[in-house]
C-alpha cells in the first residue's frame, strides 16, 4: 500500500509540479494599474514577483507620502536608493538620447494640467509657464554621481517606472531559475522565455478608436519588453478640444505629434518605456530618426490618421493588419 | 495483491485522464462568459447570453454590472473616476476594470491573446 500511495504522490507531484504546463497566475494593483502576473513555476516565484513590483511601487510612487520620490520632491533633497538613482540613470539617458522627449522632470507640468488629481484643466499661461521653468532633465546631470540628490523641480517616474519594475520582475524570478513568465502591467508587457508548449506569444495593440479590442498583433518567442504609449489612454475635454496626458515637455502642451499610439519592443524594460513616450512626443519623422542611429529597439507607430508603420525588426512579428514597413 | 494495486493505480490514472480530458473538450459553457473578480477573488462566471443585472460590493466599493444583448457593463459605480462606467458594453477584448474598487471583468472570447496593450 505504501508503494502504491508513492506512486500515486509521484504522478500527482508530475501532473502538478512547480514547472507544470500551467502557469501561476496573480493579479494585483499596483502603480495605479491592473498588473498580470503569470509565471511557470512555483507559488513563492509568483509570490516573489508580486512582492518585488509592491516594492518598488512603494519606493517611485509620486503620490504615496511614504515613497522616496514623494520625500525628494517635498523636501527638495533625499538620500537615494540603489533602485531609485538606477532608475534615475536609466531616464536620463532616455532624456539624453531623445533630446528631452522623455523627462523625468516633467511633474511640474503633469500638476498643473490637474494629471494627478483627476482634476484636469487646461492651465492658465501663468501656471504653464511657472511649470515649465522647473522643466529640465538637464538640470540632473551635475549631481548623478552621489547618492545624496538635491533638486529645485519635480521628479515623477510614471513614464518609466512600470518598465522599470517589468524588468527588476524578470530579471528576480530569472534568478530564480525560471525560465517562463509573462507580466502585463497597465500598458506594459514583458516576457521571460517562450511557452512551455512552443506557442508564439500573442500581444494585441489596442485601436486607438476602440482601446478595449486590438487593431494588430504581435507574435513572438523569447524574453522581450513591449510598450505602448498613447493619447487615447487618458485625456478629457474642455470647450470641445481634446487634450490627452502625454505631454510635451518642451511647449509644456499634450503632444501633438499626429500619432495615435507608438509601440516599443526592446530587451530593456525601462528602455522600452521611457522611449515610447518620447517617440510619441517626437512623432514619426524623428521618432524613425532615432530608430535609424539605435540598434535597441524597435517600434510599431499607429498615426491619427489610420497608418500603421512598423520598423523593419517589429515587422516580420506584426500580423492580423495591414501596414507599411519603415526601412532602414 | 500486488495485481489489485496495480488495478487501483491503472483506475486512477483512467480517472486523471478522464477528468482532464472533460476540461480540455467541456470546461466551461460553450457560450461566451465573462469572469468577474472582486479584489483578487473570482466571484461569479457570467453567461453572456443570459441577461441580468449584479451588485459587485467589496470594502472597496460597490459596482453594478449589467449583462445585455451578450455584452456587460458597468452600470454604476461608487468611485471618482468612473472610466468602468465609461467603458462600452463588450463581450470581448482588454478587460473591464474599476481601480479603486478592485474590480476586473475578463472574457472567455479574449483568451486568443495573451494581453491587449495601449
Amino acid at each position: 500500500m505504501k508503494k502504491l500511495c508513492a506512486i500515486s504522490l509521484l504522478l500527482v507531484c508530475l501532473l502538478c509540479g512547480c514547472a507544470g504546463s500551467a502557469p501561476v497566475e496573480r493579479d494585483i494593483f499596483a502603480m495605479d494599474t491592473l498588473m498580470l502576473i503569470r509565471v511557470w513555476g512555483c507559488e513563492d516565484d509568483a509570490s516573489a514577483a508580486v512582492s518585488e513590483i509592491n516594492r518598488l511601487d512603494a519606493l517611485l510612487s509620486v503620490t504615496n507620502e511614504n515613497s522616496e520620490i514623494f520625500a525628494l520632491n517635498r523636501d527638495g533633497e533625499a538620500e537615494l536608493s540603489a533602485d531609485t538613482y538606477d532608475l534615475l540613470v536609466k531616464a536620463i539617458a532616455v532624456s539624453r538620447r531623445t533630446d528631452g522627449a522623455f523627462d523625468p522632470t516633467v511633474y511640474p507640468l503633469v500638476v498643473a494640467w490637474g494629471f494627478t488629481k483627476d482634476e484636469q484643466h487646461v492651465p492658465t499661461q501663468e501656471a504653464l509657464d511657472a511649470a515649465r521653468s522647473l522643466v529640465g532633465y538637464e538640470r540632473l546631470e551635475s549631481d548623478l554621481d552621489v547618492t545624496y540628490f538635491s533638486i529645485d523641480g519635480k521628479l515623477d517616474f510614471g513614464g518609466i517606472a512600470k518598465g522599470y519594475a517589468a524588468q527588476k520582475a524578470i530579471d528576480l524570478l530569472q534568478s530564480r531559475g525560471v525560465e517562463t513568465a509573462f507580466l502585463s502591467l497597465g500598458g506594459n508587457v514583458q516576457t521571460l522565455g517562450s511557452k512551455p508548449d512552443g506557442e508564439k506569444w500573442i500581444v494585441g495593440i489596442a485601436d486607438p478608436n476602440t482601446p478595449s479590442q486590438a487593431i494588430a498583433c504581435l507574435r513572438f518567442t523569447g524574453s522581450l519588453a513591449l510598450v505602448t504609449s498613447g493619447g487615447y489612454q487618458r485625456y478629457f475635454d474642455e470647450n470641445g478640444v481634446r487634450y490627452h496626458h502625454i505631454l510635451d515637455p518642451k511647449t509644456g502642451y499634450p503632444a501633438d505629434s499626429g500619432l495615435a499610439s507608438v509601440t516599443v519592443l526592446a530587451h530593456d524594460g525601462a528602455l522600452a518605456d521611457g522611449l515610447s513616450t518620447a517617440l510619441f512626443v517626437m512623432g514619426m519623422e524623428k521618432a524613425t530618426a532615432l530608430w535609424r542611429e539605435s540598434d535597441d529597439f524597435e517600434a510599431v507607430f499607429l498615426t491619427e490618421d489610420g497608418g500603421i508603420f512598423a520598423t523593419e525588426g517589429a515587422a516580420p512579428l506584426l500580423t492580423d493588419c495591414d501596414f507599411t514597413v519603415v526601412e532602414r | 495483491m500486488k495485481t489489485r494495486y496495480w488495478i487501483l493505480l491503472f483506475a486512477l490514472l483512467a480517472a486523471v485522464c478522464a477528468l482532464c480530458s472533460y476540461f480540455f473538450f467541456f470546461g466551461g459553457t460553450s457560450g461566451t462568459t465573462a469572469t468577474v473578480v472582486s479584489d483578487g477573488v473570482t466571484v461569479m462566471t457570467l453567461d453572456l447570453s443570459v441577461d441580468g443585472e449584479y451588485r459587485i460590493a467589496s470594502d472597496y466599493g460597490v459596482n453594478t454590472i449589467r449583462v445585455a444583448n451578450g455584452r456587460v457593463s458597468v452600470v454604476s459605480a461608487d468611485c471618482p473616476s468612473q472610466d468602468c462606467v465609461h467603458h462600452a458594453p463588450a463581450n470581448s477584448g482588454a478587460p473591464i476594470v474599476c481601480l479603486p474598487n478592485r474590480l476586473v471583468i475578463t472574457f472567455s472570447s479574449s483568451q486568443e491573446y495573451d494581453a491587449i496593450i495601449g
